[in-house]
């Protein structure tokens, strides 16, 4: 049933697209550009406020003196403020970017370039401490240094195989997410051409490239084994 | 694979963590054996039995249709 109210809306989405494209017609978001940024820059101030609180939050538990279940209930906790901690950071570092290249390929108000300069360095600072954190939520773990060399795979070599199986199955789930988004994405930015008189070929490309680069190094991963 | 995880750390007394500790694992590979949504790798399963001195069929039940 799922499946089929999917199927008719993806049908009706395209069905009005098509017919207004063919009736020629035309919007220009570049008007839009300063409120998205602003609404941009607090959506990341409001991020980083809650980064912040759950940081304070692991630190806090971590240094909580508990036995019996309540020690796992405390680990559960912990493990589950810092995911949200982690997806918050690096939400706020997509958005920094966002709020940076929007200002620069629209508005070009150094106001905006500044400030979203200043969110970038916060959300960087925030993933290194992230690190930093996940070290004083295990100790007993050999975590790597974010300076090391190869650090990616040395953390993920100190995971065990359940941990392993839970990391397999997330980003199995994000690597169809991702590809399905992608050529959603490579139509949206074709149907904004059409609709904007603005061609979108270059982020196109580039999206196509992106396509074409995860699959390749999937399936190369894959094929020797 | 059904395992009795629970019941043999409520008997010895050993929450997640603990038991996580001695198998030399995370506390997230316990639970997700315990809710059955894991089959450990032999070397585990073994390092378990021996935690809880049983033999292993004896904390890991594998139903006849399994096999």
């Amino acid at each position: 049933m799922k499946q089929v109210i999917f199927i008719l809306l993806s049908a009706a989405v395209g069905f009005f697209t098509s017919i207004l494209v063919l009736k020629g017609f035309k919007y220009d978001f570049s008007h839009l550009a300063e409120p998205f940024q602003i609404g941009l820059l607090i959506s990341i101030l409001i991020l980083l406020f809650i980064s912040f609180v759950k940081y304070t939050q692991i630190k806090n538990l971590s240094r909580k003196e508990v036995e019996g279940d309540e020690e796992d209930e405390v680990d559960v906790l912990i493990y589950k403020k810092y995911t949200d901690f982690s997806l918050l950071v690096q939400s706020s570092l997509i958005l920094s970017i966002l709020v940076m290249c929007a200002a620069i390929t629209t508005t070009l108000q150094l106001i905006y370039i500044v400030l979203g300069i200043v969110a970038l360095i916060i959300s960087f600072l925030f993933s290194i401490r992230s690190v930093q954190l996940l070290k004083v939520a295990y100790p007993d773990r050999n975590i790597p240094s974010t300076s090391e060399k190869n650090f990616a795979e040395k953390l993920l070599a100190i995971s065990d195989e359940g941990e392993r199986h839970v990391l397999l199955i997330g980003l199995y789930k994000s690597y169809f997410l991702f590809t399905t988004a992608l050529i959603i994405g490579i139509v949206l930015a074709a149907l904004y051409s059409l609709s904007s008189g603005n061609s979108q070929l270059f982020s196109i490309i580039i999206m196509s490239l992106v396509l074409l680069m995860t699959h390749g190094k999937y399936s190369m991963a894959i094929r020797n084994k | 694979m059904k395992s009795r995880l629970k019941e043999l750390r409520a008997r010895d007394g050993l929450n997640q963590t603990q038991l996580a500790k001695l198998a030399k694992v995370s506390r997230q590979t316990i639970s997700l054996i315990e809710r059955e949504e894991f089959m450990p790798s032999l070397l585990i399963a073994v390092r378990i039995a021996r935690i809880f001195n049983e033999p292993i069929e004896k904390v890991f039940i594998i139903e006849e249709d399994e096999l």
